[in-house]
């Protein structure tokens, strides 16, 4: 069980309107003129004015917090969950960030993370499921759009820990490395810790660096080659806490078709989701 | 290389704003629309807001039961329930088309107009692929410089197909959102009446009790 500290119209609190009620509701059986009536009131005075004030400041107090559950159900598990959840959460459930381009397999990586086999669709809004970690302890995992940087942004402003998905090539064919895609990606990289709020740029946000479709890439060192420049600077706004890694989602994919155990292949991105946002 | 010729379609006859968006090139884009303006702000308020639809307190709950707390101009998105391969075969994936429009809604004539589009889906994104693909013939006709060997009847009835269809969307949106606007209307009045009604009681009452 927790509560939020968030600041709104005290209008819009529940506990406000009751307060409200209740007074009115005070003042028209004081406004009886019935001896009995009004004698009770007069001799429990303080009492009621004692009762009123706590009231006042609970009502205060409510309007002012609102109660997030952190004890969660299996519908809680299976269910999506929306850009406003994001700021429901925050600090609350961890938040881990997939960010990257378009087709670079942020849904593919998701799917897998769930044990689930990934259905060939784009995905067109930011959506985050909850994903239990270990005993007690779960995070949210957000992925989103990779076809605007405005969608990752959003999503980035609430991150606790990002997987950030890279690739060389966007196409699922054996080719040579794009360019055009090399540069896009470094152009991702550099949009983002170049556009971070400044206000943030106190908190470290773990990074994990997954260069994906490794079985397309023919042996090729894409990390020393084309994004150890970019990732040095990304250190320097979102902290050194930051790793980066070999990853192929088909492989994934595949032994998920052939109901292979896949668990030891994802071991080390939940490892390090574990100890970036759990262990803190 | 592969023509990548797009042109979106402008149905300007249709006065109420609206647009359809549809996976081109393995992005949301923007296909059928009444206004050119309309649909750029729509697109824009997807893609930095995708969903938020406001938060439900007792307050706003409250105001809107008395005709209160309801945006008039709000842009508001319906997503189709099948999903959809992409316009140009760029992306191998499958997207869902988005409707949106411009007026007041509650959440069950969002339900009914959700319907009505669920069952219009298919039509409409057949009809677009097929109007793209003609005019599509008729730029590269244009390009080489030679007469299109197309019937203009064909993309004339194609387009008023899509008209039919989607006017019967967007009148609904719009008849839903008026009755939603003359609702609230009324309820304004009753409750600016009542309150009047109870000052004059109160006031009555005081005066009764202290002066007469």
């Amino acid at each position: 069980m927790a509560f939020k500290y968030k600041k709104r119209n005290i209008m819009f609190s529940l506990s406000v309107w009751l307060y409200i009620f209740s007074i009115t509701a005070l003042a028209f059986f004081y406004s009886f003129q019935k001896d009995e009536i009004q004698s009770s009131i007069k001799q429990h005075s303080s009492l009621i004015t004692l009762f009123f004030i706590v009231l006042f400041i609970l009502c205060l107090i409510q309007s002012q917090f609102i109660y997030i559950k952190t004890k969660f159900k299996d519908t809680d598990y299976n269910k999506d969950y929306t850009y406003n959840d994001l700021s429901l959460f925050k600090d609350i459930v961890p938040i881990v960030a997939i960010l990257g381009l378009s087709r670079v397999g942020k849904t593919t990586l998701v799917d897998s993370m769930f044990y689930e086999k990934t259905k060939n669709q784009r995905t067109q809004k930011i959506t985050g499921r909850l994903k239990h970690i270990e005993d007690n302890k779960n995070a949210l995992i957000y992925d989103m759009s990779g076809e605007n940087n405005i969608q990752i942004n959003d999503v980035l402003q609430f991150a606790d820990c990002i997987i950030f998905l890279l690739d060389h090539n966007e196409s699922n064919c054996e080719s040579v490395v794009d360019k055009n895609r090399i540069e896009a990606n470094i152009k991702l990289i550099n949009n983002l810790y170049t556009s971070y709020n400044e206000k943030w740029r106190s908190r470290n946000v773990p990074t994990l660096f997954l260069i994906n479709k490794i079985d397309l890439s023919r042996g090729l060192n894409l990390f020393e080659l084309y994004y150890k420049k970019e990732i040095d600077k990304w250190m320097l706004v979102f902290g050194d806490k930051v790793k980066c890694m070999e990853y192929s989602n088909k492989y994934i994919s595949e032994s998920m078709v052939c109901d292979v155990n896949i668990s030891y292949e994802l071991k080390d991105i939940m490892k390090f989701i574990k100890e970036s946002v759990c262990e803190k | 290389m592969k023509n990548n010729f797009f042109e979106p379609l402008v149905l300007e006859n249709i006065p109420f704003n609206f647009a359809i968006i549809l996976p081109v090139n393995g992005r949301d884009t923007l296909c059928i629309y009444n206004d050119r303006t309309f649909a750029l702000k729509s697109y824009g308020y997807l893609q930095s807001n995708p969903n938020s639809d406001g938060e439900t307190t007792f307050s706003s709950v409250l105001l809107r039961s008395i005709g209160l707390g309801y945006d008039e101009n709000k842009i508001n998105f319906i997503l189709s329930e099948r999903d959809y391969k992409d316009i140009m075969h760029v992306d191998d994936r499958f997207s869902h088309l988005i409707f949106s429009w411009e007026g007041v809604v509650n959440r069950s004539s969002r339900d009914k107009l959700n319907y009505l589009f669920n069952s219009m889906e298919s039509k409409i994104y057949n009809n677009f692929k097929e109007w793209l693909k003609v005019k599509t013939i008729e730029h590269e006709a244009y390009s080489n410089n030679l007469a299109p060997d197309l019937s203009y009847n064909e993309i004339e009835n194609i387009e008023r197909d899509l008209e039919e269809s989607i006017s019967v969307l967007v009148y609904q949106g719009e008849r839903i959102s008026h009755l939603i606007k003359n609702k609230n209307k009324k309820m304004k009045r009753i409750s600016i009446a009542t309150s009047f009604i109870y000052i004059v009681f109160i006031t009555a009452f005081f005066i009764a009790r202290y002066f007469l």
